[in-house]
Formats: C-alpha cells, sequence, structure tokens
C-alpha cells in the first residue's frame, strides 16, 4: 500500500504540474487576453483608453484615430474596477513604450463597491510578477491562498481559464499575430444592431428596483477604489504620460434622480486636481437626454458614441 | 402443517395475487425477486395470506418479514400454537 | 476551502487514529461528532443532545411503565413532532421574510435527519420490536455519528447499534474502500453539481422571461444537479464512515435510470423513504390492508404529503407533492389497466415528470414557479426562436466562445458519468487499491473542480 500510496502522489505530482505548464503556456499565448496581448509588447500606441465596460463598448479607436492623428488603444476590460485597469496598465508600461495620453474612464459608479470588481483570473500567467502578485493579495484575499499553489491558481477560476488556454495554444500553433478585437474596442454584445436598446428596462434596475427610493441611488465612496484610482496617475506620471479622467454622457433621465452624483462627481474632480490631472464631463451634451441614445444608462448605442467620440476628439485636438 | 406445504400454499397465494407465471417459490424468495411487490403491495398481500390460512399477523409480524421463509416460520408457529 | 479542507483531513486521520488506537471507541466517535459541529456551527450542538437524551430517557419509560406506555410514547412522538413543525415554520417564515440564509438556520444543523431518528426509535421500542439502550452514550453516539449528521442518510437506531457495540478492528480494506468511495463523492459534488448550480441560478433566481423550453430544461438541470449534489455528499458520509468501518445504508441506487415513478422512488433518498413507509404509511394502512388499489393510494398520498412537509412548509413543496402523487396513481391505474408503452418511452416520460415536478421543488417561492409554469404551458413560446440567445446564452451564463465551452463541458461531465454510472460506482465500492481510480477523481477534481461554489450541500437545509 505504502508503494502504490508513492506511485499515486508520483503520477498527481507530475501530471498535475504538466497541466499546470499547459495553462501558463496556453494563457501566455492567448493574444485575446488583454494582459497577454500587452506583455507582447507590440502596441506602441500614443493614446491608451482605460476603464470598465463604458469605454469598451464606446471608445472604437478605427473611428477615433483619423480624427485626432495620433494611434489610440482601447485598454478597456468589461466591469473592471481600478485595481483591474491599474494591473493592465502596469503591465502595458511594463512591456511597450509609454503613450502619450492615457483617458481613464471614471464616474462616481467607478468609485462604489457595487459596480464592477476586481478579476484576478485576468492575471493568473503573470503572478510573479511582484506588483501583480501584491495587488490581488489586497484586493482577493481568498485567492491569494489559492494562487500559492502550482496548478491550482489555474484551475481555482477553472471555469474562466481553461477555454482561455486551449485557445492560447490554438493562436500558437497558428502563429497568431493580433487578437480577434485588433485594437481593443468591443462592440456591446447585444448590439450586432446598436441602435436597438435591449435590455434598458433590465438594466435600470441595477439602480434599485424602486425609482422613488433615493437612498438606493447614492454613492458610496470606497477608499481602495480611490487608493487604485491613485496610483493610476501615478503610475502614468512616473513614465509622463499626461493623463485625463473623464466621464462619458449617461442617461440623465436616470443619473437626475442619483442623490449625491453632483458631489461625487466633484470629490473625483477634487482627486484627480491633486495630480494636476483634469476631469472631462459631458454631462451637458444633447446626447444625454434622449433614451433611445442608450443601451443602458451609462452606456450608448454605437450612433451616439460617434457623435461623443466626435466631441472627444474636438477637446482633444486643442490639448497641447 | 408442513414447512413445504405452507410454502406451496403461500407460493399459490403470491401467483395468484401477481397474477404470475411458473412461479416457483422458495424459503430465501423476498420482495426484490418479484416484480410489483413493493411497500405499496406488501400490506395486501399479507392480508391474502392471512385469508388463506385464517389467521392474523401482528404489525411487527408484518413489517418485519424479510423473506418467505420468515413468512413460513410465523405461520408454523402460529398454527401449532392452536 | 483550503484551509477547511486541510483541517477536515487532518481531523479524519486524528480521529481514525484514536477510534482505532484507543479502548474508548465510543468516547471518540462521541467528541468527534461535538467536534465536526462546533467547527461548522456549535449552537447546534445543545438541541442535538437535548434531543437525543429526551427520546432516550423516555424510551425508558415507555418499556418500563405497565399502565402510561401510551401516555409517555404520545407525549414523545408529539413533542418531537411538535419541534420539527417550529422547525420548518422557522425555516418558512426565514425563507419568505428575508429569503433563505443558510446561517439563520446553523442552530438546527442536522436536525430534520436526528429527528427522524429519535421518532423512529420510540416507535421501535413501543411496539416492542427492540429493547431501549441502556448506556446513554450509545444512543447519543448513534445520533450524532459525524458522517451522517448534516444530510443523512436516516438511519434508525438499531442499524447503528450494531456497529457500535462491537470493538473496532482496523482493515486495510475498509479504508481504502473509504478513500474510493470518498472520492467518487467529492468528484460528484466538485465537479458536476458545482458546474451545474450557476445555470439552474439564472433560470430560477431571476425575474427574466424564458422560453418555456428553456424553463422546463432548467428543471431537468436542477434535477441533476441535486441528484450529484445530494449522493455527493452521500457517498462522502459513506466512505468517511467506511474508513471507521462503519457501513451507512445506501441512499440511491442509480435513480435516474428509472423506467417509471414508481422505479424512482424506490431509488431515490432510499432511508427517508424507507423510514416513511416503516414509520408513517405501515402503521397507518395496516388497518385497511385488506383492498389493494385504496391501501396504495393512501399510501402515496400519506407518504408524499409527509415528505413535502418535512422538505419545508412552502406551497411549492405541496405541489411538488401533488405532481408525485398524480404520477403515483397514474402509474397504479395503468397498472390495473395492464397497459404498457416501451422502455425508451417510459424512461424518457419518467424524466420529464420528474423534472417538471422539480420545478415546483426548485423555485425559490410560489410566484416564480407560477410564472416559470405559466412559460412552459404558453405553447406559442414554448421554443426558443433563438437557441444561442435563448437557450445555451442562458445556461451558459453569456454567449462568449468561454461560456459555450463551459456549458458543453458541464453537459459532457454530467451524461458521461451517467452513461457509465454502474461501473463507476462498482469501482468506487472496491477495496482495491487502485492507482489510476484514484489519480484519475483526484486530477478531475484539481482541474475541472470548482473551489468557489461555497460548500453547500442542498439537503443540509431540510
Amino acid at each position: 500500500m505504502l508503494k502504490k500510496t508513492l506511485i499515486l502522489i508520483l503520477i498527481v505530482v507530475v501530471a498535475g504540474f504538466a497541466v499546470d505548464r499547459f495553462f501558463h503556456f496556453g494563457l501566455l499565448h492567448n493574444l485575446n487576453l488583454k494582459a497577454t496581448y500587452v506583455t507582447e509588447g507590440k502596441i506602441a500606441t500614443n493614446v491608451l483608453v482605460d476603464g470598465p465596460c463604458e469605454p469598451l463598448f464606446t471608445i472604437d479607436p478605427a473611428y477615433l484615430q483619423p480624427k485626432i492623428g495620433k494611434t489610440v488603444y482601447n485598454l478597456s476590460l468589461n466591469h473592471s474596477d481600478f485595481a483591474d485597469n491599474f494591473l493592465h496598465i502596469h503591465l502595458y508600461l511594463k512591456n511597450n513604450s509609454a503613450p502619450q495620453y492615457l483617458f481613464l474612464y471614471a464616474t462616481p459608479e467607478s468609485f462604489d463597491t457595487r459596480f464592477n470588481t476586481f478579476h484576478p483570473y485576468r492575471f493568473a500567467a503573470y503572478l510573479e510578477d511582484s506588483i501583480v502578485a501584491s495587488t490581488i493579495a489586497d484586493n482577493d484575499s481568498v485567492y491569494a491562498a489559492w494562487m500559492k499553489l502550482p496548478l491550482l491558481r489555474y484551475t481555482y477560476f477553472g471555469s474562466q481559464l481553461t477555454f482561455p488556454a486551449f485557445q492560447g495554444w490554438k493562436h500558437w500553433m497558428e502563429n497568431k499575430e493580433t487578437p480577434y478585437f485588433v485594437n481593443g474596442h468591443q462592440p456591446h454584445p447585444s448590439a450586432r444592431s446598436l441602435e436597438n436598446p435591449l435590455h434598458f428596462e433590465v438594466q435600470l434596475d441595477e439602480y434599485g428596483n424602486k425609482p422613488e427610493d433615493a437612498s438606493n441611488k447614492s454613492f458610496v465612496w470606497d477608499k481602495k477604489r480611490e487608493k487604485y484610482f491613485r496610483k493610476i496617475l501615478q503610475i502614468a506620471q512616473s513614465k509622463r504620460i499626461k493623463v485625463v479622467v473623464y466621464e462619458s454622457p449617461g442617461y440623465s433621465g436616470i443619473l437626475k434622480t442619483q442623490a449625491n452624483r453632483k458631489e461625487v462627481l466633484q470629490k473625483i474632480k477634487n482627486t484627480a486636481e491633486e495630480y494636476q490631472v483634469p476631469y472631462w464631463v459631458f454631462d451637458s451634451l444633447p446626447t444625454g437626454d434622449k433614451k433611445i441614445n442608450f443601451i443602458c444608462p451609462l452606456i450608448m448605442n454605437s450612433s451616439a458614441s460617434k457623435e461623443f467620440m466626435d466631441t472627444l476628439a474636438l477637446r482633444i485636438n486643442k490639448l497641447r | 402443517m408442513e414447512r413445504v406445504e405452507i410454502l406451496r400454499k403461500i407460493e399459490l397465494v403470491i401467483t395468484d395475487f401477481f397474477n404470475l407465471k411458473n412461479f416457483v417459490c422458495a424459503e430465501s424468495t423476498s420482495a426484490a425477486d418479484i416484480e410489483g411487490w413493493n411497500s405499496f403491495s406488501h400490506l395486501p398481500l399479507m392480508s391474502k395470506i392471512e385469508e388463506a390460512f385464517s389467521l392474523r399477523f401482528s404489525f411487527i409480524e408484518i413489517t418485519d418479514f424479510n423473506t418467505v421463509g420468515d413468512i413460513v416460520n410465523c405461520i408454523q408457529k402460529k398454527l401449532s400454537g392452536i | 476551502m483550503l484551509q477547511n479542507a486541510l483541517y477536515f483531513f487532518l481531523f479524519i486521520s486524528t480521529m481514525l487514529f484514536l477510534f482505532y488506537k484507543t479502548k474508548q471507541h465510543l468516547l471518540v466517535l462521541f467528541f468527534a461528532g461535538l467536534l465536526f459541529m462546533a467547527f461548522i456551527q456549535w449552537r447546534a450542538i445543545p438541541l442535538l443532545l437535548l434531543n437525543s437524551l429526551f427520546a432516550f430517557y423516555l424510551a425508558q419509560k415507555i418499556a418500563d411503565s405497565t399502565t402510561r406506555k401510551n401516555t409517555f410514547f404520545i407525549l414523545g412522538i408529539a413533542a418531537l413532532l411538535v419541534q420539527l413543525v417550529l422547525f420548518k415554520l422557522f425555516v418558512f417564515s426565514e425563507q419568505s421574510l428575508t429569503g433563505f440564509s443558510f446561517e439563520s438556520l446553523a442552530f438546527t444543523l442536522g436536525f430534520s435527519f436526528y429527528t427522524l431518528q429519535n421518532i423512529a426509535y420510540l416507535f421501535d421500542v413501543k411496539i416492542g420490536r427492540i429493547l431501549p439502550e441502556e448506556k446513554a452514550l450509545l444512543y447519543v453516539v448513534s445520533a450524532s455519528y459525524f458522517p451522517k449528521i448534516l444530510c443523512g442518510p436516516v438511519v434508525t437506531f438499531q442499524q447503528m447499534k450494531k456497529h457500535f457495540i462491537a470493538t473496532p478492528v482496523f482493515k486495510e480494506e475498509n479504508l481504502i474502500a473509504g478513500i474510493n468511495r470518498f472520492a467518487l463523492g467529492a468528484f460528484k459534488k466538485l465537479v458536476i453539481a458545482d458546474r451545474l448550480a450557476p445555470m439552474t441560478t439564472a433560470v430560477f433566481d431571476s425575474t427574466d422571461t424564458f422560453s418555456g423550453f428553456t424553463s422546463l430544461f432548467a428543471g431537468l438541470i436542477f434535477t441533476l444537479q441535486v441528484y450529484f449534489d445530494f449522493s455527493g455528499y452521500v457517498d462522502m458520509a459513506l466512505g468517511i464512515s467506511r474508513m471507521f468501518g462503519i457501513t451507512l445504508p445506501e441512499n440511491f441506487a442509480t435513480p435516474l435510470g428509472s423506467l417509471s415513478i414508481t422505479q424512482f422512488w424506490r431509488r431515490w433518498h432510499i432511508t427517508l423513504m424507507q423510514w416513511l413507509t416503516q414509520y408513517v404509511y405501515y402503521p397507518v394502512s395496516y388497518w385497511f390492508r385488506k383492498n389493494m388499489f385504496l391501501s396504495a393510494l393512501f399510501g402515496i398520498v400519506i407518504t408524499l404529503l409527509f415528505s413535502a412537509f418535512w422538505h419545508g412548509l412552502g406551497l411549492t413543496f405541496l405541489l411538488w407533492a401533488f405532481c408525485h402523487i398524480a404520477y403515483l396513481t397514474i402509474e397504479l391505474l395503468a397498472q390495473k389497466a395492464n397497459f404498457k408503452l416501451p422502455k425508451a418511452i417510459t424512461y424518457f416520460l419518467t424524466i420529464l415528470a420528474v423534472s417538471f415536478a422539480n420545478l415546483f421543488f426548485r423555485s425559490p417561492d410560489f410566484v416564480t414557479a407560477k410564472k416559470i409554469t405559466g412559460e412552459i404551458f404558453s405553447l406559442q413560446s414554448f421554443w426558443p426562436s433563438d437557441w444561442l440567445s435563448q437557450f445555451v446564452a442562458v445556461f451558459g451564463r453569456g454567449a462568449e466562445l468561454n461560456d459555450l465551452f463551459n456549458f458543453y463541458l458541464s453537459w459532457t461531465f454530467a451524461l458521461v458519468f451517467l452513461l457509465f454510472e454502474n461501473r463507476i460506482n462498482s469501482r468506487s465500492n472496491s477495496e482495491k487499491f487502485s492507482v489510476f481510480w484514484l489519480a484519475t477523481m483526484i486530477l478531475l477534481i484539481l482541474v475541472f473542480g470548482i473551489f468557489s461554489g461555497g460548500e453547500q450541500f442542498i439537503y443540509s437545509r431540510f
């Protein structure tokens, strides 16, 4: 029995290690993962855009680039918070030359833990990087224990990482050079016809089921979010990148019911000013008044996005 | 009554009750061997056996029978007691 | 989870060592039970001890008394039943007031399961099937035996006692068989059940509307999920128990391969059904056993109503029971009329019927159940008009390639398992140390297991 137990342990360890390497290699070669694509060091852009799904869906570099005469890469990822953004920017700067500008999307929602979150699995292949490891430990104490174990550091997030690992091997075998979404922009999933505000009513529920209940709608400022917001500004300025924090138009019908939106916007502005960073807010644009322009309260459909990018381009061109 | 006689008589009751063909009952036969002999049919079947032998099983007796052999034992005891 | 797994391993190894090495195996099991419960929720301990000691002393009273046997018996059963009702009422109000939470119930951990054992014990002593136990420790250990405390199997005192009186002798094959069985349970729970769990949540805990087929399919997924979850737990319980040389009764016999609802109930949650048969159905229908049909019908109704009550007081459980009462009555009538269908059809109908009834079982409240059945019976929108977005994306929780991959992967695991279930089960019961079996199980769990699932078992709430 002892001998068989030893053989069993040996098989599990060897096979486990092999699968660990399988995941590692696959994830390191999956260009569709932004963390991986930026580490390839092939982006070299003038303007970097980062934030959660709002910029991901609305800022299309292919449309913006010719208007501002600069190359643009959209580093945003769905549902990501500032810690998530921070690590992507860190990996970007570690492997690419610093861009001229960083456009960071921030709204009162960005500072409230009810919205967006940190996704440790997006960095599972980069745990050797000490900043990655410490940021994960700071944001997800449970995974911090698992990430020390070979194999389990990947399979703990198996439903997020198994497929990308396989896909990475495929990319490697095909010698793939560019990801599926070349410049990082991704159209909204329900937006094969973006003009159609599909899930509008459902999405409104995120702001609380009862519209008259204002308590659901005041934002709670989270210190940790603020910490990573500041870290992003610091790391960018250490590389002499000009940072612009901005908010794209949201549907005013919802925004005006939010009790402390104005105060929080001011607080974001003040925080950014500590770093001499401007905060661009576009809530006076007429775009925000029409429900038809939106897929959900903060995400514009493609035609409204284009209008917004036109306005944005004008302002960028004034920057010197 | 001899054990074999009792067994044959039970066999007849079971054959009749479940509409079986060529059924041969042994002392080791249990509910698991006969399709349809489940908890729902158990009590009615016991009541048929009671009728056939003109006696009455107690609650524990009925619910503790595991095999036909158990039933034979019980019947034999009851009949010899008379 | 990581820490808990480590603690559990240490706990089991220590207890095994003490169990076999010291002469006091009952004391070891007693403290193992307390420790185990304390680790999960120490507040559950007093209720367990009080309840079991109550049954223990009352049983002696019942046996000793000549004149007031019935009084004591009725008193005991009534006290236990009242507690059970109060417990269910508490769960019910908790559920309807604040939504269900496991934390609020923690002090009643295992309550439904050991109460059933205590009721059975009083009953058996009363009718003279067994003599009352004289050692309080032995009785309490039989109730608090830790492998079965969370979610059964439901046992009787006599089933446990026969294992406890003998001095334990360590046998290597018990340890190996226990490990083999435990590995299977962990695989079923972590790899299959917890992968299916988000799919059922997507439909049952949502206010969105779905096509009828999608809703019905969610019932099928839940049927699979609850089977793998519960039977996985039982496999682990039986495995752990086997390491201590104690064989607990089986609770499932490949129920998802049943060809009729009658058969299904003989293979699903077997120990509860046996308990209901022995202590609810037989005592009542003993009196009109002459009439086959009436007796059977009555048995079906009373057993399922009690089972519904045992699962919870909600209307949803009652509707679940009514479904099964209807199914079984139809089968009874069909049997009487000698009406038979081909096997493939009865198999399909059985799984469909079970899944349909489970829609009520899983629905968090009556409103959801009504919404879901409404969708199923709205004939014009029964089939999804777009399979990817209205069917696959619902269960895959998204329509990206990764979601589709997970959807198909989870299904592959569940279906392949069911296809080879008999062979897998016999492997898990083997007393031989198979490097292949254990390596496969461990690696599958490590690679495909869900470790963030929250470590809850569906049946620990009942």
